[in-house]
């Protein structure tokens, strides 16, 4: 899994800390979240979007054969 | 100041009041050993609290910059750093107990007496090795980030 969380952050000229802020998580779970390390739950999946003003579809990317049963 | 950051202001303080507990009880022990003429004994326990009380304070200054912040002490994340740790410290807890149980059998057996002055000093050992065993797994889950 990738994620387009670093480079829509910069575009809303966002910290970590500010979006961390935003959507109530700590610091850490944005790291890790941008480094597509960690899998969220939906509510925080559509919270980061939400605050990214995109789709989650789009803010979360997934390589071929990885969301095949 | 939210809801939430409220509830989050009083754990702070309830951590920050355990870490406070722990490290004066290690300087009781200490300072009983030096009142009982064992200077040599006491250091351990002196070194025990001091660390912790290093430790404490830096994450206690970490957490505390957070909290003010409006940034949560916990969220679903370090949730499940902390079930893995758990888990983990129960796996690794097993393996604790039966290494000690050999090691009681292995110096009775070599030197004629127990390792373990009472079952209280081993409970003790235990609680002490098992609470470094959850900082170990929750500082490694957290740090490589495997949590699925």
């Amino acid at each position: 899994m990738r994620t387009r969380i670093k480079e829509l952050r910069a575009r809303h000229d966002l910290t970590q800390e500010d979006l961390a802020k935003k959507v109530g998580v700590r610091r850490e779970t944005i790291v890790f979240l941008e480094k597509g390390k960690y899998n969220p739950s939906l509510v925080l999946a559509m919270k980061v979007a939400r605050a990214l003003e995109i789709g989650v579809e789009e803010l979360f990317l997934f390589e071929e054969g990885e969301l095949e049963g | 100041m939210t809801k939430e950051n409220g509830k989050d202001r009083m754990r702070f303080y309830g951590i920050a009041t355990v870490v406070a507990l722990v490290v004066m009880t290690w300087i009781i022990f200490a300072a009983t050993m030096v009142k009982n003429g064992n200077s040599q004994g006491a250091l351990i326990p002196g070194i025990i609290a001091l660390s912790i009380a290093a430790l404490g304070a830096m994450f206690l200054k970490g957490e505390w910059g957070n909290v003010q912040n409006g940034i949560p002490l916990d969220d679903e994340r370090s949730q499940r750093v902390k079930d893995k740790a758990g888990a983990w410290t129960f796996y690794s807890g097993i393996y604790l107990m039966l290494a000690m149980s050999w090691y009681d059998d292995y110096v009775l057996d070599s030197t004629g007496t127990a390792a373990f002055r009472d079952a209280s000093q081993a409970l003790g050992i235990a609680v002490i090795c098992l609470a470094a065993l959850f900082a170990f797994w929750y500082w490694y889950h957290n740090r490589t980030g495997e949590v699925e």
